[in-house]
C-alpha cells in the first residue's frame, strides 16, 4: 500500500456507505473517515522518525518572518522539498526543506534559536 | 509568457522609472515600492531595473505558459501556487501551466497594500522612452500603456543563467528598517520651499497629528485628511517642477502627496516634501490607514537614502553567498 | 545687477531656482539656456524649465548642497538669453458650454462675459515657455492678467485632452485625460503627444501657439 493508492481508495469510498476503513500494512496505518460522501484520509507511519539537520548556521525561524503561524503544522504531510522552516542570516533567508515525502513530526530547535551546523532542527517521519 | 486570469484593475507593469523626460511632461512612473521590486531582483538574478506586475487590488490570478523562477515582494497577502500556498519572498519555481492567485488578507506582521510579481527574465514589454514603466497618463510604456486586463499575455524575457535557489529569500525592509511614531507609520520629511507660509499653528498640526490615506489615493498621488492647513496669506505660484514625495496643499488645507504618477510639475504651495529614502514605506501604505510626519535635516535625509543604498546592497551580498551556499548544501532545484 | 534666485530643495531629489520678477519672454529665454548648460554638468540627472524657474534633479544629492547652488547662481548671474526661433501652430477653440465648464468661474472671479474672455483669450500669440504637467503639455506665456483666475480649490478628477484652461496667470492646453486644478474655458483638438516620435512633443519652448475663436457658447 502506498499513500496514492490510500487516497484512490479514499475516492472510491465516498461513494459508498462504509464509514471507516482501516487498512495496515509493513510501513503504516491508512484511515479513512467518510462523511455522507466526504472522505478524510490520515495516515500515521510506524518507521521511525528521523531528525533533519541544519546544513548552515543561523538563526532558525519555524514561521516566515512577515507571518505569525509555523510553517508546518505537527502530524501533518508534507512533500519531498516543502519548506518547513528558514534559516536567517542578516537579510538573507534560507530554507529548511523536507529530504523526502514524510509527516512531520515536530520542531527539534526553538524559533529564533541561533544554530550550527548538524543541529537537529526537525523530525520527520518517512512514509 | 504569463496570462493574466483576473479582471481585476489596476495592476501595471513597472520597473524603476523613466528618467530624463520631465522636459516633454513625463513623470518618472515606476514601482512605488521601489526596494519590493529591486530586492526581487536580485533573488531572480535579474537586472534590479527589471520590469515586474505591480498588484494594488486583489484578487490578482494568472497562469504561467512555460516554467521559471518567481518571487512575490512587497506586500503579504494570501498567495497560492494552483493549491499551495506560496511564501513571499522567497524564491519559488513555477511549472508551465500553474496558476497564481493572490487573494486580499492574511494575518501578516506587516499590513501593507502592494504585491510585485518578479519574474525571472522580468516583464519584457518594449521600452518606452528608455523605460518599461506604465505611462498611464500618456497611454504608453507598460503593456499597451494601460492597467492589465483579463486576457492580456505577457511577454518574459529570457532568465539570467544565475543559480537560483528554490525558497532562498530576503527579510523584508519593512521588518530590517521599521519606522514607526506611537504606532503609527513614520514618514519622514523635509521642508518645502513654501512651509514658512504657512501658519506657526498649521506647521505644528502638520507634525504632531495623524494624517489618514483617503480613498481617493492611487499611484498619482495620496490626499490626505487631518486637520486644516492654513496659509497665512493666499498663494499663487508659477508652475514649476515638482517630484514624487511633494506636499501640496491646495486652497482646501488637505495636503496631497505626489506618488509617481505625478504630474512633473505644478503650482501649489508645498508645505514639505516625503524623503526620497521613505517613498517606498508611503507607497505600501494602505488606504484609510494613517501615517505621521517625522521633521528631519538635509543631512539626515541623505543619510536615509544611503541607509536604503546599503540595505540593497548588503541584499546583493548575501544572496549572492546564498548561492554558494546553497550549491554547497546540495539544495539545488 | 539681478537679483539672486531663490533656491529652495525638493526632497533630496532636486532644487528648484527661482527667478526674480515677472514671468517674461527674457527670463524665459536665460532659463533655457541655463537649463542646456547644467543638463552637462556631471552632476545633474535632468534639467527642467517651468515658469520662471528651473528644476535640477540630482544623480545622487549631495552631502552639502551649496557648492552646487553658488555655482548656479553664479551661472544664472552671467547667462545668455537663448533665442529660439520656433514655429507658431493656430488652434481653433470652442470657448464657454460643455467645452469649457469652469467658463462660470472666470466669469464671475473677472466680471467679463465669455465673449469678452475669449476675445482677450485669443488676442496673443502665446510663446511656449515650458513644458510640464502631463506628457506634451506646454505652460504658455504672455497671457492677459485681466483673466487671470486663481487655480480651483480642489483639483478636479479629470479633464478631457484638448482642454483650454486658465490657472492663476497662465494659460494651457491639456493633451490628454486627467486631473486638474486649472479653469476649463474652452476646447481644442490637436495631438501634442507620440512617443514614436523624437522628440516625442508636438511644440517645444520657444514654439507659439495662436488661439482661433471657433465658436463661443453661452
Amino acid at each position: 500500500m502506498t499513500n496514492d493508492q490510500a487516497a484512490l481508495v479514499a475516492g472510491w469510498l465516498a461513494a459508498t456507505d462504509i464509514a471507516l476503513l482501516e487498512l495496515n500494512g509493513p510501513d503504516g496505518q491508512w484511515l479513512i473517515r467518510n462523511e455522507g460522501g466526504k472522505t478524510t484520509l490520515t495516515i500515521s507511519s510506524t518507521r521511525p522518525a528521523l531528525a533533519v539537520s541544519a546544513s548552515h548556521s543561523g538563526v532558525f525561524l519555524t514561521h516566515h518572518p512577515l507571518q505569525n503561524h509555523c510553517l508546518v503544522q505537527p502530524e501533518t504531510v508534507v512533500k519531498q522539498g516543502q519548506i518547513v522552516g528558514l534559516l536567517q542570516a542578516g537579510v538573507l533567508l534560507l530554507p529548511v526543506v523536507a529530504p523526502h515525502d514524510g509527516v512531520f513530526v515536530h520542531y527539534l530547535s526553538a524559533d529564533r534559536s541561533l544554530v550550527g551546523y548538524a543541529t537537529p532542527l526537525f523530525e520527520l517521519r518517512p512514509l | 509568457m504569463i496570462e493574466v486570469l483576473s479582471s481585476t484593475a489596476l495592476a501595471t507593469v513597472q520597473d524603476l522609472g523613466r528618467f530624463g523626460a520631465l522636459g516633454w511632461g513625463v513623470s518618472h512612473s515606476g514601482a512605488m515600492d521601489r526596494l519590493a521590486l529591486a530586492a526581487g531582483n536580485i533573488l531572480l538574478g535579474n537586472d534590479d531595473n527589471s520590469a515586474a506586475v505591480e498588484i494594488p487590488i486583489f484578487p490578482f490570478r494568472v497562469r504561467f505558459h512555460h516554467a521559471c523562477n518567481i518571487v512575490l515582494t512587497g506586500a503579504d497577502h494570501l498567495a497560492r501556487l494552483d493549491d499551495q500556498p506560496l511564501q513571499p519572498w522567497l524564491v519559488a519555481p513555477v511549472q508551465a501551466g500553474q496558476v497564481l492567485t493572490v487573494e486580499r488578507g492574511g494575518s501578516s506582521r506587516w499590513q501593507a497594500s502592494r504585491v510585485y510579481l518578479c519574474v525571472a527574465g522580468g516583464i519584457d514589454v518594449p521600452l518606452a522612452l528608455g523605460s518599461r514603466s506604465t505611462q498611464l497618463r500618456g497611454q504608453f510604456g507598460g503593456y499597451q500603456g494601460r492597467t492589465l486586463q483579463q486576457g492580456d499575455r505577457l511577454p518574459v524575457g529570457v532568465a539570467s543563467d544565475v543559480h537560483c535557489p528554490a525558497g532562498m529569500g530576503v527579510v523584508p525592509p519593512a521588518l530590517s528598517m521599521p519606522l514607526m511614531v506611537e504606532g503609527t507609520q513614520a514618514i519622514r520629511v523635509l521642508w518645502a520651499a513654501e512651509y514658512e507660509a504657512f501658519t506657526d499653528h498649521s506647521c505644528a498640526e502638520f507634525w504632531a497629528k495623524n494624517w489618514k490615506i483617503t480613498s481617493q489615493s492611487d499611484r498619482y498621488g495620496y490626499r490626505l485628511a487631518g486637520p486644516m492647513i492654513e496659509s497665512k496669506v493666499p498663494l499663487e505660484l508659477r508652475s514649476h517642477g515638482i517630484v514624487p514625495g511633494v506636499i501640496q496643499v491646495p486652497h482646501g488645507g488637505q495636503p496631497i502627496i505626489q506618488m509617481r504618477d505625478a504630474q512633473p510639475s505644478g503650482g501649489y504651495p508645498k508645505i514639505g516634501t516625503v524623503i526620497d529614502a521613505d517613498l517606498w514605506r508611503l507607497g505600501q501604505v494602505q488606504i484609510g490607514s494613517s501615517v505621521r510626519f517625522v521633521e528631519v535635516s538635509w543631512p539626515e535625509a541623505v543619510k536615509a537614502l544611503q541607509d536604503v543604498t546599503d540595505w540593497l546592497e548588503e541584499v546583493r551580498r548575501m544572496v549572492a553567498l546564498g548561492r554558494t551556499a546553497q550549491k554547497g548544501a546540495g539544495h539545488d532545484q | 545687477m539681478a537679483h539672486d534666485p531663490v533656491i529652495s530643495m525638493l526632497g533630496t531629489t532636486a532644487l528648484l531656482l527661482e527667478a526674480h520678477g515677472d514671468t517674461t519672454l527674457a527670463t524665459q529665454q536665460k532659463i533655457w539656456s541655463l537649463s542646456a548648460q547644467v543638463c552637462s554638468w556631471p552632476e545633474v540627472l535632468e534639467a527642467v524649465p517651468g515658469m520662471n524657474n528651473l528644476m535640477v534633479c540630482f544623480r545622487k544629492p549631495p552631502l552639502d548642497p551649496q557648492p552646487l547652488i553658488t555655482r548656479l547662481c553664479d551661472a544664472w548671474r552671467i547667462v545668455q538669453p537663448m533665442a529660439v526661433e520656433g514655429r507658431t501652430i493656430e488652434l481653433p477653440v470652442v470657448y464657454g458650454g460643455e467645452a469649457g465648464p469652469h467658463m462660470a468661474d472666470v466669469m464671475a472671479h473677472t466680471g467679463l462675459d465669455a465673449q469678452q474672455i475669449a476675445e482677450i483669450h485669443s488676442a496673443p500669440l502665446y510663446p511656449v515657455y515650458a513644458l510640464g504637467s502631463h506628457p506634451g503639455y506646454c505652460y504658455l506665456g504672455g497671457m492677459d492678467h485681466r483673466i487671470a483666475t486663481p487655480r480651483r480649490k480642489t483639483p478636479v478628477l479629470k479633464i478631457p485632452g484638448g482642454a483650454v484652461s486658465i490657472g492663476g496667470f497662465q494659460t494651457g492646453v491639456s493633451a490628454s485625460d486627467g486631473p486638474s486644478g486649472w479653469n476649463t474655458i474652452g476646447s481644442t483638438s490637436m495631438s501634442f503627444f507620440d512617443v514614436t516620435k523624437q522628440p516625442p512633443t508636438l511644440l517645444q519652448p520657444g514654439d507659439s501657439i495662436r488661439f482661433r475663436i471657433e465658436r463661443v457658447v453661452g
